[in-house]
């Protein structure tokens, strides 16, 4: 049990951190109708992906996914792995940049966008330099506080929900294959599972607890979405920029001292973006000193936040970041469903060649 | 005599409470020689008589290795052992020879009483005293193990203390032991006599919020802690405990709550949660839904609120800084007065506080209210020593919510876990669940 609710824990809260705001408006925007049918496809495709992934995983001898793929060679891990880099550093940015917005949006309108961001940057940066134990450490800290918070606002959003706008259940043309939000809307799974690969040395999981973990995950998935358009109806519901923080807004507690519980509910999850992105930002420096043995920690993070940083600053708009959820796609299907594949592939090989592991740790 | 015996006679001759004595054992002559004001004299001398007598066999060399300490065999040696109370005792017949005696001793120590820092409910209501020896005593008292493992190491430069290290064999992990070990026995620099100077000595950076060593008063409280596999070290002249490694989780269970019922025990800890929460958010929140966010509120408190700040003339950041710094004059100050005087700052303080202040129109009296409650959830936590910390901490979701309204106070929070994560004792992490085994050491 010990050994593995901290990666346990960290997966589930990563996920609802990015479920809740860009996820509904990309899968409403997908379907007209049935929207279970493309977020259970989705979900079946992370998951199988998701196990593909940790069984090549301990196929590998349980070891971390630098290491597996340095026993290829330098040259082709270096190659294989640049994408998850440079889709680290969007996911960087996007997340924080829109995160902002969020944020400013909601309740800090007076507040410069670049402070707020400086905020949720920083300490993300100052966590990734602390490094990943302490990150798991501060995840378990702020769920056992902030998922309480988190659920009590989840379950009071049901409270203006008409079960009817559910039908009609099933969408007869299913075209939303054919729709980029519903590619978009993967990044809700891609930016996570791959930390999985990173946190052997330092932490270890049992594969079934994290399939359950995920399980766990379907209910959210479902009703970020299923809630705006039960509140709404998904013609109005579909007009909505992060329909589920709009749904929130309308909610009425009587009993409760404060007016607006989104901000109580934002912020929960921003807490838990936050550790994602320190999450993934230690990730990047890992795989640059894994690879560049020489290059040093400290000056690499602080290199890397920079450039991120100065990528958040430059980019003036919404527009400006839909344009980079365009343009990663290609990234994050490469990130969703290659790397899984690769990493397989690489565990299946080792599990056969017993030469494998010297190959391995002496590069 | 042995030339160094005689230097070290002169050495301390004009110290006023040095003797030197003339005397015989079984019509040897010997010399003593001591420090009075650390060894009874007179009664020395009887026992010594006594023994001398009672012992089988018939000359002095014969029997001396039944009650001698040891044998000093240089300088360094007997001017430690004389410093430490002990009786040297020199015979003149022999050349170079010095045993050294354990004596009566003059009774300097305190007897063991109860607590004076914490409070007993319900349970034992013995403490530990300043003594080395008196402290093991004790907890061998309290845990009738043959696993109970105490080892004396003196450690430090000029002056060396004496820290023993207690714990549990086979519960403890020996990796621990054996780091804490080197670590005291190679330290030649600290002085230990303070706690800074045995964190130092432990190796650890003197720059750190949270304290390394949890330190009680209560033996029961100790021997609980050597039964969940913890170190426990008794300094020299330091009347607790310290336990190590210390845990976030230290700050809210006391074995003492053991005593009530199960359901009490956990809304005794429940309400410790509360009140370190409270502490660390309150006086953000405040801050936060007066200045920045105050359509967060309900509409009738966001102008209850606002009525009560009428007149208030400066910003609510300032405001609630000020009160603060007034409250922590105040919790300094009333530890630093006799007993005598203490309740009259409380008092003032109080007066100050509760009433001039609001009538004033300086502050609001919401904040009073919120400021009272945060010092009274500040008390809540388990252990003084661990409310400091948090005292400290509630200073920067303060001002991060000064800046950012309520998302600051999360931003603060998060930057507090991330704190507290990053602290770790030998491998230990401070978030550590209680009981459970971290997966990998990574030091």
């Amino acid at each position: 049990m010990s050994r593995s609710v901290h990666v346990l824990l960290f997966y589930f809260v990563a996920h609802l951190g990015l479920i809740f705001f860009i996820y509904p408006e990309d899968i409403i925007a997908c379907a007209e109708e049935g929207h279970w049918v493309p977020i259970l496809v989705g979900f079946a495709v992370h998951v199988f992906f998701l196990w593909l992934f940790v069984k090549g995983l301990s196929l590998g001898g349980n070891r971390d996914m630098v290491s597996l793929y340095l026993g290829l060679g330098k040259a082709p891990a270096v190659l294989l792995l640049l994408p998850v880099f440079v889709y680290y550093a969007m996911v960087d940015v996007i997340t924080v940049r829109a995160y902002s917005e969020i944020v400013s949006i909601v309740f800090l309108e007076k507040t410069p966008l670049w402070a707020v961001m400086a905020l949720l940057f920083l300490i993300p940066v100052w966590l990734a330099n602390v490094g990943i134990r302490p990150i798991f450490y501060a995840t378990a800290l702020v769920a056992i506080v902030c998922l309480p918070l988190f659920l009590f606002i989840f379950a009071a959003s049901f409270q203006s929900v008409d079960w009817r706008y559910f039908f009609p259940l099933f969408d007869r043309h299913y075209d939303f294959l054919w729709d980029s939000s519903f590619y978009k809307s993967f990044f809700a799974f891609a930016g996570v599972f791959l930390f999985l690969g990173f946190v052997q040395p330092y932490f270890t999981f049992r594969i079934r607890g994290l399939m359950w973990a995920s399980v766990l995950l379907v209910p959210f998935f479902l009703f970020s979405v299923y809630i705006p358009v039960l509140t709404f109806g998904e013609a109005t519901a579909s007009n909505f920029h992060y329909p589920f923080v709009v749904t929130l807004d309308t909610l009425q507690i009587n009993w409760l001292m404060f007016e607006r519980v989104t901000v109580f509910f934002l912020m929960s999850l921003l807490t838990f973006v936050m550790l994602l992105v320190a999450l993934v930002l230690w990730q990047s420096v890992e795989l640059a000193v894994r690879f560049f043995p020489r290059m040093n920690r400290g000056w690499t993070l602080l290199v890397l936040s920079a450039i991120v940083f100065g990528c958040c600053l430059r980019i003036r708009s919404w527009h400006d970041i839909e344009l980079l959820f365009m343009w990663n796609t290609w990234i994050r299907a490469y990130i969703m469903l290659v790397v899984p594949a690769t990493v397989y592939w690489i565990g299946r090989r080792a599990k056969k060649e017993p030469d494998y592991e010297s190959i391995s740790t002496n590069s | 005599m042995a030339d160094w015996i005689e230097e070290l006679a002169r050495r301390f001759r004009d110290e006023s409470d040095w003797f030197d004595e003339r005397d015989s054992l079984l019509g040897e002559a010997v010399r003593l020689l001591g420090f009075g004001s650390l060894v009874n004299l007179t009664e020395t001398k009887s026992a010594l008589w006594e023994f001398a007598a009672t012992m089988p066999g018939t000359a002095l060399s014969e029997k001396r290795l039944l009650g001698c300490e040891g044998k000093a065999n240089k300088s360094e040696e007997a001017v430690q052992a004389v410093l430490d109370g002990k009786l040297l005792v020199v015979p003149e017949a022999e050349t170079g020879v010095c045993w050294m005696l354990t004596p009566v001793a003059r009774n300097l120590e305190r007897p063991v009483g109860s607590p004076n820092l914490e409070n007993v409910i319900r349970g034992p209501a013995a403490a530990f005293t300043e003594s080395v020896e008196t402290n093991i005593g004790i907890a061998r008292q309290y845990l009738r193990s043959a696993m109970l493992k105490a080892d004396i190491v003196p450690t430090g430069g000029d002056s060396p203390t004496r820290v023993a290290i207690l714990y549990m064999a086979g519960r403890a992990d020996p990796d621990f032991v054996r780091k804490l070990d080197e670590n005291l026995r190679t330290n030649k620099i600290e002085d230990v006599s303070t706690l800074q100077g045995v964190i130092s000595a432990l190796g650890y950076p003197k720059r750190s919020l949270i304290t390394k060593l949890n330190s009680t008063e209560l033996p029961s409280e100790a021997a609980c802690m050597l039964r969940k596999g913890k170190v426990i070290l008794f300094v020299d002249r330091m009347p607790y405990a310290l336990i190590m490694p210390t845990l976030l989780w230290d700050l809210f269970a006391l074995e003492s709550d053991q005593n009530f019922p199960v359901y009490i025990m956990y809304g005794i800890r429940a309400l410790r949660v509360i009140g370190a929460l409270l502490t660390i958010l309150l006086p953000a929140l405040y801050v936060a839904l007066v200045a920045i966010n105050p359509e967060a509120l309900r509409i009738q408190l966001a102008l209850s609120v606002a009525q009560s700040r009428e007149g208030v003339p400066y910003p609510a950041f300032l405001e609630t800084l000020t009160m603060l710094l007034i409250l922590e004059l105040i919790l300094e100050g009333s530890i630093r007065l006799p007993k005598s005087v203490g309740p009259t700052i409380t008092m003032v303080g109080g007066i100050i506080l509760g009433q001039a202040v609001v009538s004033a129109k300086l502050v609001s009296n919401l904040l009073i209210i919120v400021l009272a409650a945060t010092t009274i959830a500040n008390s809540t936590i388990a252990g003084f020593q661990n409310s400091y910390a948090i005292r400290v901490l509630k200073y920067v979701t303060l001002v991060l919510s000064a800046i950012f309204g309520i998302i600051g106070i999360f931003a603060g929070f998060l930057v507090i876990c991330g704190y507290l994560a990053s602290q770790s004792t030998y491998g230990v992490n401070y978030l550590q669940f209680p009981g459970w085994k971290d997966e990998a050491r990574h030091e």
